[in-house]
């Protein structure tokens, strides 16, 4: 992959916009990678080669017109396969969505990211249904880790991970319920948000837990998260949890970094289950650099993550009980299992972890008075091996694809906005750490995870491919 | 205050016997060679439930998602 391939999309924004580049050829490079590159890393399942193409034309022609060009402008992008596009059947990574009409719209953040310029070149592997860790799917393969194709993406939003991470594209978009932005970020070591629960809006994307659902970028740059961050944001009457709020634009504060903010390390919970120590060293990396010393606890993590697992696996089975009864054997036979004893499960159990969820956001708010970002790991582990079933945790042997979840899982649980950063303690694969702040100041997230990208702790790799 | 209540330590067969009403309740029909899978996952998620269920909530706490009209 030439360097080329790793320019982010601010950079690519200024050579279009100023005529140093433009969107066609731009459009044509990513569309080249992708060939050549997407049999190693099974990242796309579509490409959308003549779209891409006239599309990138359309923003050439307006910049000859004289016109100022969007935010993103010529800049290629791609999104999980969840996202509705126009003229492809929403598979959400399953055999059986594919059987759907072709979408006959765009979801609304495609369009959002177009109407600044951007070029859709197409939709990323995932896991089924997104019920996934592993970044592995039974109908398309796995999605393979940039840097060690023998490794997982991190899943569900895999092929977002191995895209972005791979130079394919500087942006992509995908849906974290229980950590699925985060994992890919952290096994790929690239940047990743998932902003506040309701702050972008879902319309036009296939579900999976609708009260635990988000969407949202992946990167190689803090900058580039804002960028894209800051054209999507919006109300949107179309997705009945989407804000009303204004949209708050955080591109212009990232410059001011860490500065006067107060940063604590999540203890407890999220330091007692790490599987090798490199976990928490690169927890300790980015709290070094950032002077936060300050360890605290939040409080009934375990039991906030316990109430997310039973609450997805739930609705979840609520949501594919038909498929499910009629088509049993089209189901990625390790989701179809869990969807099928998701249907058993006792209404009380699922009230009570929503009425949990409740009193844990009580509690956890009330640590944001104290601190403004949370730091806490990613994921337990490195990124495990395709194929692998089992690893080991605290002494305990788990099952890999409902486990590597178990850092992320009690923050999305209350939808509070989090930032994956890649760290490289060492040279073996990235870790991710989380940026977590209060509910709608992403701002808050992102001016730290600038900050560690600046001091060079918080960064990517380009892969060897 | 609700009472917690740590959910009964099920056994085996009673998880089976649990599997079985579901599969009945939704006429659901699986290959016996599923079932394993299937038991072990509803074990999973009762383990999961057993320490939601055994912390103390106010009575007046709502659920999270609140409709909108």
């Amino acid at each position: 992959v030439s360097t080329e391939a790793f320019a982010s999309a601010a950079a690519i924004t200024a050579a279009v916009s100023s005529g140093r580049a433009t969107a066609r050829a731009l459009a044509a490079d990513a569309l080249a990678r992708i060939e050549v590159l997407n049999p190693q890393l099974n990242a796309f399942t579509d490409v959308t080669h003549a779209r891409a193409l006239a599309r990138a034309d359309q923003v050439d022609a307006r910049r000859a017109r004289g016109e100022i060009l969007g935010p993103l402008a010529g800049v290629p992008f791609a999104v999980k396969n969840l996202f509705d596009v126009q003229g492809l059947p929403t598979r959400a990574g399953s055999k059986i969505n594919r059987e759907r009409e072709p979408a006959s719209r765009d979801a609304v953040l495609v369009r959002r990211l177009e109407a600044a310029d951007a070029v859709l070149v197409g939709a990323l592997n995932m896991g089924e249904y997104a019920y996934d860790f592993t970044g592995e799917n039974a109908h398309d393969g796995p999605s393979r880790n940039p840097h060690s194709l023998g490794h997982m993406t991190g899943g569900s939003s895999g092929g977002s991970g191995a895209a972005v991470g791979g130079g394919l594209v500087p942006l992509a978009l995908g849906s974290d319920t229980n950590g699925s932005i985060r994992v890919p970020s952290a096994f790929c070591g690239i940047f990743g948000l998932k902003p506040t629960y309701g702050r972008l809006t879902r319309a036009g994307t296939f579900p999976f837990v609708g009260s635990l659902d988000h969407v949202g970028p992946f990167s190689r740059s803090v900058a580039d998260l804002a960028l894209a961050y800051d054209v999507m944001q919006g109300p949107d009457p179309d997705d009945s949890v989407a804000t009303t709020r204004d949209a708050v634009p955080v591109g212009s504060s990232l410059e001011r970094g860490a500065r006067g903010l107060r940063i604590a390390i999540a203890g407890g919970y999220f330091a007692q289950r790490a599987e090798e120590p490199a976990v928490l060293a690169a927890v300790k990396q980015a709290a070094d650099a950032l002077g936060a010393s300050v360890t605290i606890e939040i409080p009934e993590a375990a039991r906030a993550r316990a109430a997310a697992f039973v609450i997805t696996a739930a609705e979840s089975a609520a949501l594919h009980l038909d498929r499910i009864r009629t088509r049993p054997q089209d189901f990625d036979p390790a989701v179809r299992d869990r969807l099928i004893a998701g249907t058993m499960i006792p209404s009380a159990w699922v009230t009570r972890a929503q009425r949990f969820r409740r009193w844990y956001r009580e509690q956890c708010l009330k640590l944001f008075d104290r601190y403004d970002v949370i730091l806490a790991p990613a994921t337990p582990c490195r990124a495990p091996r395709i194929g692998q079933q089992t690893f080991v945790l605290g002494g305990d042997t788990l099952a890999v694809r409902p486990n590597i979840g178990i850092y992320t899982q009690p923050i999305s649980f209350i939808g509070l906005p989090v930032i994956a950063a890649p760290i490289w303690v060492d040279d073996g694969l990235p870790l991710g750490v989380q940026i977590i702040a209060a509910p709608w100041r992403e701002d808050l997230a992102l001016r730290v995870a600038f900050a560690l990208e600046n001091a060079g702790v918080a960064r990517t790799r380009n892969p060897v491919l | 205050l609700s009472d917690p209540q740590s959910l009964v330590q099920v056994d085996d067969e009673t998880m089976s016997l649990c599997v079985d009403a579901g599969l009945q309740l939704h006429a659901l029909k699986i290959d016996p060679a599923w079932r394993e899978a299937v038991t072990a996952n509803l074990r999973a998620t009762a383990n999961a439930a057993a320490l939601v269920m055994s912390f103390r909530l106010d009575d007046d706490l709502d659920a999270g998602p609140v409709f909108t009209p």
